[in-house]
């Protein structure tokens, strides 16, 4: 709240909005009256959740999701189990939207700028007055600038800007334009083909992120780990080239550490070598017959023999896939490397099978460029533009040019922006309109050709926001400038357009209303199908090669003296902020990065041979120096990084988007000169040298891992494929053969039918069992029927309890045994399951001088390990969590029982007996307790979305994993309800649920049928610390490695 | 110099003040004259013992979900004001506060009764299919003219024959010792 609206004015503002939602139901706890409904709403049944399938619109993924709702408050995100897109899952981004909606810094109402930063609150008529009068009079000079837009909101746009005479301008800093020109010029398409990693056995990446942030991260995710992750005695390959290892490159099986800015080239020398060997050139011949193999493995820093190999291996009968490049690694020839990955895929025979032209990522369909988003700025800053009506793009933080925005921006007369954020563009704005948040919004959004998914409110606004759609309908009613449309609201409007457009390609029949209740039941729709998907496909090939003839291939040139202490700088996208959008959000903050373990702060990553050359180590503040500027900020010592190579992550340095973005770490983007790659447009985010120097000030890190190394403790294990496979034969698990490679789609995803599966109504309706019939009591007989159930008769003595076995603090047969098992193969390290615990389980965000303290509150944390070095460096990643002991060395040392064994398997921990005296986490040998220090506070509104159905912890309490205990017992009220034990799947932990890769699977290890007792019955199956005879609950399936040394024979069984 | 604060008259003062409060807690909960006073005076007696109104009637979520459900507005209005105009009982006080609310479409802030720590959790479905009656743990709320509930006194004298259940951990305890069912504190403390 930097510019002008104070708190107090903030929190009036505030208190008024939440006392106008009225949804409080009761509940248990806290309030000393009990508010009821007036009229009951349909949907709410105190006490009950209710589901509501939507749309992420986080990042231009488009993720399908189920919002679980209390009382009328959205309290918990999790993947829409019938989306295409996400398959049930979500990234750590996706579990942290509710934390966008109950963003304390969001701004509350509509606000006119009086002065430099203050502001004024209006009424929505107001502001849409001053709106409508300000285009009145700057009509023929009105540019709408905004995000990605697809679907109705696109035409409504359109619309509104051909009704205004307007012109539009769309950008998204990550729009994949060298990607959309290498496709332009190859296929005759402005778009970006769906990748298919689930049918792909080797995967090269060129720098594409596709774990993080690169199109589509959940759903590459989740088909890529099905395709690579052992399986019946097979796995996949997949090998990272760059310069420096994102998330994505840790997880490779190999990694090409390249000179920045050859990428291209290794593509075609790869190309080359596979058209030596046989493959069909495909109208590339003579691209590739002028590639010089030995000069590019040269140029590249790899040996020929090497880049052999590569071309062998990924010549696998159309099962291979190459992609990039990403945004970390737009260099000034990305659309060569985009040109030189395509003809890589045809040459081996991907075009149609692993990459799908048919079916395009609508992302980056249509969107400008940042080489557009320069021409704005000139014809602004010429005085051009009248009015500029800001939807998403955040320009003054997302551009190299800060000078030149700041510039354009004070150019412009009137500046109105939708923005739900006073972001740093937004601050320059005269008129604010906030948005609503996307969970409060109706809408549709179009993740991919054929995919129409639906956007509903799940509650009601949270602030006194308005929706940008029913903005523009009713500004343009105002200026009398009509649309094409008879809607009054956005509702309206979105079901004429489903009505008219897709429903009817949809394939579902019935009424509009029947189609769209089903509709908004499946959270999208197949269709409407677009006339491009049957256009003629161009070029191939043949047109990469005659696109890459006429450029002149060389490796792309890094500004900047070389020198000793001067690196090439590597500027690449986050996988906690995006491109920096979401670093308001406090869960995502306190998430420690899946590959540097910082919090809440920036860092640069340097080689660690470089940095004890310069005397550096983690921890150091050093100094980053190119031509645009220099920041400080603490160094990181990463194995996966070339010694000529530094690199930053984009997200953080925000100087105004709320309190917790501001101020924190660099903005990296600021260090680059804004340079558009001359065939794309693109923003080059790697271009610079920088200069290197140590300050000698060293400041403890905000780092939840102070580690990398397991000190021989096998901790995360590996094996390799070898002994996988024998150690599987000898228990009698099916192995198929190495060579015959699978014709049959991959294996339906299997087991567990996610919470929410039963659609709009969430989870599954309990049947009434018939009711036991019992002799009534005398006292209550005037009351009988009074609900349908009757007393139940008892006779038991006091004394007889409890039955023999279930003596305090042991497991009972009689019970289930609740465990887990954890594949690591599957885990990308991700970290989305620590939101997601996060979110369940109201954990408290401790903030970055208590972390920095190791006190972060995590419950879960996913372990982060390097192996080997250079070439043979492996990243092992482990989620570590509350192991639940069978002979657990928490339990006896607590003085006053609150860790004790319950008779389902449960290590539990009772936050009401707990006196604090820490002796059960001195004894964990996993450190799986945290401590809570003192009393975590959420600002109004974040505290909306604690989960009622966990307790929120104080000072001095003890806390730790309960296999969400809350779930199981939930699932335990359904299944009486319901006269019945519960199934297997049938509780699933927030970890286990969001997991893309399907990692974790979660039950009752006792039933030898349930799919954890199967999976934990793997040959690669471990515990952890296994010699501390800790029992634990917990088998992790080893990592099958390519890097793995051979068991010792005794161990190979 | 300041002179230091006489002990004594502090001691004095803070046991006054201790005891002030605590008779206005006191009578706030209600325990002098017998039950919690409610903005509208419902009257349990007579909803449910005269005019044997089913329990769910009105708290209708106690089989499903782990809240009781309190009635909206309009469940009472359904019987009271049928078509908007009243009907039963329209002459005493507590209907026309009732028409009042209804009118305005203003919820009635009822006073909370029961209030289970954060850290206990009461699954009312799990006590309801399990053949439980509300009276087991409510007391019979049929003959109740106002809520009763239990007021930490030890005898049962205040109370004639039917005193309040104490809501405390130890007699739900002994109810799950009786009925055999699981009482390892993560059951409810989680």
């Amino acid at each position: 709240m930097s510019n002008g609206l104070d708190r107090r004015e903030f929190l009036r503002v505030l208190g008024v909005t939440g006392a106008g939602a009225g949804l409080t139901g009761c509940g248990t706890g806290g309030a000393d009256r009990l508010i009821p409904y007036v009229v009951p709403a349909e949907d709410i049944v105190p006490g009950m959740s209710t589901w509501y399938r939507t749309t992420c619109r986080e990042c231009p993924a488009g993720c399908g999701m189920n919002i679980r709702t209390r009382e009328g408050r959205a309290v918990k995100a999790e993947g829409n189990p019938l989306s295409p897109i996400s398959h049930g899952r979500l990234c750590a981004r996706g579990q942290a939207s509710l934390h966008g909606l109950y963003d304390p810094d969001r701004v509350p109402r509509p606000l006119a700028r009086r002065g430099a930063g203050d502001w004024d609150p209006l009424t929505w008529d107001e502001a849409e007055r001053q709106l409508a009068a300000q285009l009145q009079q700057q009509r023929g000079r009105i540019v709408l600038l905004t995000g990605n837009y697809t679907g109705t909101l696109d035409v409504l746009a359109d619309g509104f800007v051909q009704a205004l005479g307007a012109r539009r301008v769309r950008w998204e800093p990550f729009a994949y334009e060298p990607l959309r020109a290498a496709n332009r010029m190859v296929f005759g398409i402005d778009a970006v083909p769906v990748h298919d990693f689930g049918n792909a056995d080797v995967v090269i990446s060129f720098g594409a992120d596709f774990l993080e942030t690169w199109l589509s991260p959940v759903d590459y995710a989740s088909s890529w780990v099905q395709s690579h992750a052992y399986s019946q005695g097979r796995t996949g390959h997949m090998v990272w080239v760059g310069p420096h290892q994102s998330l994505t490159g840790m997880n490779a099986d190999e990694w090409l550490p390249i000179r920045p800015g050859t990428e291209h080239l290794v593509a075609l020398a790869i190309a080359r070598l596979m058209v030596d060997d046989g493959a069909n050139a495909g109208g590339a011949g003579g691209t590739l017959g002028r590639v010089d193999v030995a000069n590019a493995a040269e140029r590249a820093g790899v040996s020929t023999e090497r880049l052999r190999q590569l071309a062998r291996i990924f010549a696998a009968n159309g099962r291979s896939l190459a992609v990039g490049p990403g945004v970390g690694s737009t260099h000034a020839a990305a659309t060569a490397v985009a040109a030189a990955v395509a003809i890589l895929n045809q040459v081996a025979g991907n075009i149609g099978s692993t990459v799908r032209l048919e079916r395009r990522e609508e992302l980056a369909a249509n969107t400008g460029s940042y080489a557009e988003m320069q021409q704005l700025l000139q014809v602004m800053q010429q005085g051009g533009v009248g009015a500029l009506l800001i939807h998403g793009p955040n320009p003054l933080y997302n551009m190299p040019e800060n000078d030149e925005v700041e510039a354009a921006l004070a150019a412009v007369p009137f500046i109105a922006s939708f923005s739900p954020m006073l972001d740093e563009t937004s601050a320059r704005a005269h008129l604010l309109l906030p948005d609503h948040h996307f969970l409060e919004s109706w809408g549709d959004y179009v993740p991919r050709t054929g995919v129409t998914a639906l956007l509903q409110p799940v509650m009601v606004p949270v602030f006194q926001t308005k929706q940008t759609g029913d903005v523009m309908l009713s500004v343009a009613r105002r200026l009398n400038a009509p649309l094409a449309t008879q809607a009054n609201t956005y509702y309206d409007f979105l079901r004429e357009r489903w009505s008219r457009d897709v429903l009817p390609g949809s394939g579902i029949g019935g009424t509009f209303d029947e189609a769209w209740s089903e509709a908004l039941r499946t959270g999208y729709v197949e269709g409407p199908a677009t006339p491009a998907a049957t256009a003629p496909i161009t070029g191939g090939a043949a047109a990469a090669s005659a696109m890459l003839a006429s450029m002149n291939i060389m490796e792309a040139s890094f500004t900047g003296e070389p020198g000793e202490d001067s690196f090439h700088l590597i500027v690449y996208p986050s996988y906690r902020f995006f491109d920096g959008r979401l670093s308001n959000r406090p869960w995502l903050q306190e998430l420690p990065d899946p590959i540097s373990k910082f919090s809440w702060s920036s860092w640069v990553e340097i080689n660690p041979a470089v940095a004890e050359r310069l005397g550096i180590d983690t921890g150091h503040i050093v100094e980053v120096e190119t031509s645009r500027g220099a920041v400080q900020l603490p160094a990181w010592l990463h194995p996966g990084i070339r010694e000529d190579t530094i690199a930053i992550q984009m997200g953080q340095g925000h100087e105004g988007l709320g309190r917790y973005a501001n101020d924190r770490g660099v903005n990296a983007i600021r260090l680059l000169q804004p340079a558009a790659e001359p065939l794309s447009g693109a923003l080059v985010t790697a271009q610079m040298r920088a200069r290197l120097r140590n300050t000698g000030r060293w400041e403890r890190p905000v780092q939840s891992s102070l580690t990398s190394d397991q000190h021989g403790r096998e901790i995360a294990r590996r094996m390799n494929l070898e002994d996988a496979r024998h150690r599987d034969e000898a228990r009698g698990l099916a192995v198929l053969p190495l060579a015959a490679a699978p014709q049959t789609p991959l294996p339906v995803r299997e087991g567990e039918a996610p919470a929410g599966d039963a659609g709009h109504g969430g989870r599954p309706e309990g049947v009434h069992g018939e009711p036991d019939v019992h002799p009534f009591d005398a006292r209550v007989d005037n009351l009988q029927g009074a609900g349908g159930w009757m007393p139940a008769e008892v006779d038991a003595s006091p004394q007889g309890w409890p039955p023999p076995g279930t003596h305090y603090g042991e497991y009972s047969e009689a019970h289930p045994r609740w465990a887990m098992a954890i594949d690591l193969e599957r885990c990308i390290g991700c970290s989305a399951c620590v939101t997601a615990c996060y979110a369940e389980n109201n954990i408290g965000i401790v903030g970055p001088e208590q972390i920095a303290k190791g006190r972060i509150l995590h419950w879960l944390r996913i372990e982060r390990y390097f192996e080997g070095e250079g070439d043979g460096l492996e990243t092992q990643f482990l989620p570590m969590l509350c192991q639940h002991c069978g002979n657990a060395p928490c339990e006896p040392v607590c003085p006053v029982y609150a860790a004790y064994h319950t008779p389902d398997g449960l290590n539990a921990q009772v936050y009401n007996r707990c006196v604090g005296t820490r002796y059960c986490a001195n004894n964990c040998p996993y450190k799986v307790r945290v401590f809570n220090w003192f009393s975590h506070e959420w600002p109004e509104p974040l505290n909306w979305q604690l989960n009622p159905d966990v307790t929120v912890r104080e000072k001095g309490v003890m806390e730790k994993c309960t296999f969400c205990v809350q779930r199981i017992r939930d699932a335990e009220n359904t299944a009486r309800r319901e006269g019945r034990g519960a199934r297997d799947g049938e509780v699933t932990p927030a970890c286990a649920q969001t997991c893309p890769g399907e990692a974790i699977v979660f039950g009752n290890i006792k039933d030898p049928g349930s799919r954890v007792a199967r999976v934990a019955a793997s040959g690669r199956g471990y515990r952890v610390l296994e010699g501390l005879n800790t029992q634990s609950a917990i088998t992790y399936l080893r990592n099958v490695s390519v890097h793995a040394e051979p068991l010792p024979a005794a161990e190979a069984h | 110099m300041a002179k230091p604060p006489n002990k004594v008259l502090l001691a004095g003062v803070g046991a006054v003040v201790l005891l002030v409060v605590l008779a206005v807690g006191a009578f706030a909960m209600g325990v002098f004259g017998g039950g919690i006073q409610q903005p509208i005076p419902f009257r349990h007696d007579i909803h449910a013992g005269t005019n044997q109104i089913p329990c769910m009637y009105c708290h209708t979520s106690a089989d499903r979900s782990v809240d009781a459900g309190i009635p909206a507005v309009q469940v009472c209005a359904g019987c009271h004001i049928p078509g908007g105009a009243p009907l039963i009982a329209a002459d005493s006080a507590g209907v026309k506060q009732l028409v009042e609310y209804w009118r305005e479409q203003k919820p009635i802030p009822w006073v909370r009764v029961y209030d289970l720590p954060d850290h206990a959790h009461f699954p009312h479905m799990r006590h309801v299919n399990a053949g439980l009656q509300c009276q087991e743990c409510h007391g019979p709320v049929e003959t109740m003219r106002e809520i009763q509930v239990w007021d930490g006194a030890a005898t049962d004298l205040r109370y004639g024959v039917a005193r309040p259940n104490t809501m405390q951990m130890g007699w739900c305890v002994d109810c799950h010792r009786k009925r055999q069912v699981r009482t390892d504190c993560f059951v409810c403390h989680y």
